[in-house]
């Protein structure tokens, strides 16, 4: 298959997937597969003798139907397979009308867009309250969008304070959220979290605490990172050290066109590609990175020492991350 | 549900918007239930090896004469719901899925079959359907005739059971069936 069918076939794929209930990922993943694998034997079937073009694609992607129909199906079943719940307000009928949530849903973009925070918080807060009558569904995908309006001014000022909501006032899971949004807003096509685990990563002398998200195709950090000397080097080293292993989430990025560019990452990306001198102590794992630095005219070839520390209260867990992490790393 | 019934010719009525949208919601609503029936059956003949979805829509277009035609996007929908239907601890599972590669395919594909719930509950939906069809024969003024020999429907839960020695309980009611059994034997 060329490049150009490939990027018809993941364009649709990518926005079918991107409306679909989010549920168990190993489930939507194999819906979206399912749903590959049938719009190409479609293809074949309508090209005959002749080889799969475009056309093709688009006329299997026609005949198989009206995405708008298929999500909605897909919905349904969500719905029937969540039904009232007391509590909390998670996996309600929703009974707040579409009207409303497209309202509700202008009005704190253009919040996010006055960069007026602490009106932010209050309709945060509201959203996140049992009583605002939304799903889960509903508030995730409504916080959702203040993310992607603005992901940095998202991320500095208003996430922590999510999340001490989530975890104080409501005491539902933070990282909960935090998953959904990357599901839906990071992730790439065919990109699966594998596992995910609470740490601290150490470049050299400076340590950061956050949150890894370990996938089949990197290694997502995401964490409190300030305006320091700290943050510059590591996102340099993030730039330079990449460099190699960035050439396939590139083409990626090629293959679905624009959209993709423009799509914020959650958090650091990090390639574990070029890593070497892989040691594995207690819950610590600890590798050399090298990357090529700039200097005015020449580029010198510099070695980092990373260390990866899993702080996980489970120790089954933990071990199960640390050999997780030396296996990637060993291959 | 079912995109076309392709007897239906297209007389003035069908041009206009609204009588067509009403046809659609009626079709919809009616045929919900008999696109369930069909591919549960599909899927059931398909046996132990299984079926995949491409190839089940293929089959339904050749056994229903091309009669009955699923819109294809939305057979994944009716294959999730078959297999893992209800809210969690409640689940039911009509059929189960595997992916296999067969040799020759390029592609892994889902093939489902059928469970033993499954089949049950398919003799259960199928009596259901008969009855219900004969129910309305007279008022309809048509006639159904049922190739089944050896089988009999459960006069409280409509299920349809193979008439045999072992059998003399309604798996899916639990509705004592012996005395039926000897009425159609005599027949």
């Amino acid at each position: 298959m060329s490049k150009q069918h490939s990027e018809i076939l993941e364009e649709y794929l990518n926005i079918l997937k991107s409306k679909l209930p989010s549920w168990n990922l190993q489930e939507m993943d194999k819906t979206v597969e399912e749903i590959r694998t049938h719009i190409l034997d479609l293809a074949e079937d309508l090209a005959g003798d002749d080889p799969v073009t475009e056309i093709h694609i688009q006329a299997a992607i026609d005949e198989f139907g009206s995405l708008e129909d298929i999500v909605n199906d897909f919905n349904n079943i969500k719905r029937e397979k969540e039904p009232l719940d007391s509590g909390d307000g998670l996996g309600q009928e929703s009974t707040f009308d579409s009207k409303s949530f497209l309202t509700l849903k202008q009005e704190v973009l253009q919040l996010v867009r006055e960069k007026r925070k602490k009106q932010i918080y209050q309709v945060v807060e509201w959203i996140l309250k049992g009583d605002s009558k939304m799903t889960k569904e509903e508030r995730y995908s409504l916080i959702g969008e203040v993310f992607m309006a603005n992901p940095d001014y998202f991320m500095d000022k208003i996430y922590k304070k999510f999340q001490k909501m989530l975890l104080g006032a409501y005491q539902l899971n933070p990282y909960d959220l935090e998953r959904y949004l990357m599901e839906k807003f990071t992730l790439i096509p065919g990109e699966v979290i594998q596992t995910s685990f609470q740490g601290k990563l150490q470049l050299s002398i400076h340590v950061l605490k956050g949150r890894f998200y370990v996938t089949n195709r990197r290694l997502i950090f995401h964490g409190e990172i300030k305006e320091s000397v700290a943050v510059l080097m590591f996102t340099r080293f993030m730039a330079q050290a990449l460099e190699a292993a960035k050439e396939e989430v590139q083409s990626l990025q090629i293959a679905m066109g624009p959209k993709y560019s423009e799509k914020p990452c959650f958090g650091f990306q990090y390639s574990l590609e070029n890593g070497h001198n892989i040691r594995v102590r207690n819950n610590r794992v600890t590798f050399n990175i090298a990357y090529d630095f700039q200097k005015k005219y020449t580029v010198k070839r510099k070695e980092v020492k990373v260390k990866i520390s899993v702080e996980e209260p489970d120790l089954t867990k933990q071990l199960q991350t640390i050999q997780m992490l030396t296996q990637i790393l060993q291959n | 549900m079912i995109k076309r019934v392709k007897n239906l010719t297209s007389t003035a009525l069908l041009s206009q918007e609204t009588y067509r949208d009403y046809i659609a919601s009626f079709e919809s609503e009616t045929n919900r239930g008999i696109a369930t029936l069909v591919i549960l059956k599909i899927i059931k003949n398909s046996g132990e090896n299984g079926i995949y979805g491409y190839k089940i829509l293929q089959e339904l277009e050749a056994e229903t004469k091309n009669m009955l035609v699923i819109e294809q996007g939305r057979l994944y929908p009716m294959l999730r719901k078959l297999e893992n239907w209800g809210p969690k601890g409640k689940e039911l599972r009509l059929v189960r899925s595997k992916s296999i590669t067969k040799e020759g395919s390029r592609r892994a594909r889902n093939y489902y079959s059928i469970t033993e719930e499954g089949n049950m509950i398919f003799h259960h939906l199928e009596g259901v359907f008969f009855t219900m069809l004969q129910s309305i024969e007279e008022l309809m003024n048509f006639k159904l005739e049922l190739e089944r020999e050896n089988t009999l429907f459960c006069p409280n839960c409509s299920n349809l059971i193979p008439i045999s020695e072992d059998i003399n309980y309604c798996e899916i009611c639990g509705n004592n069936i012996m005395d039926l059994k000897k009425t159609v034997k005599r027949k």
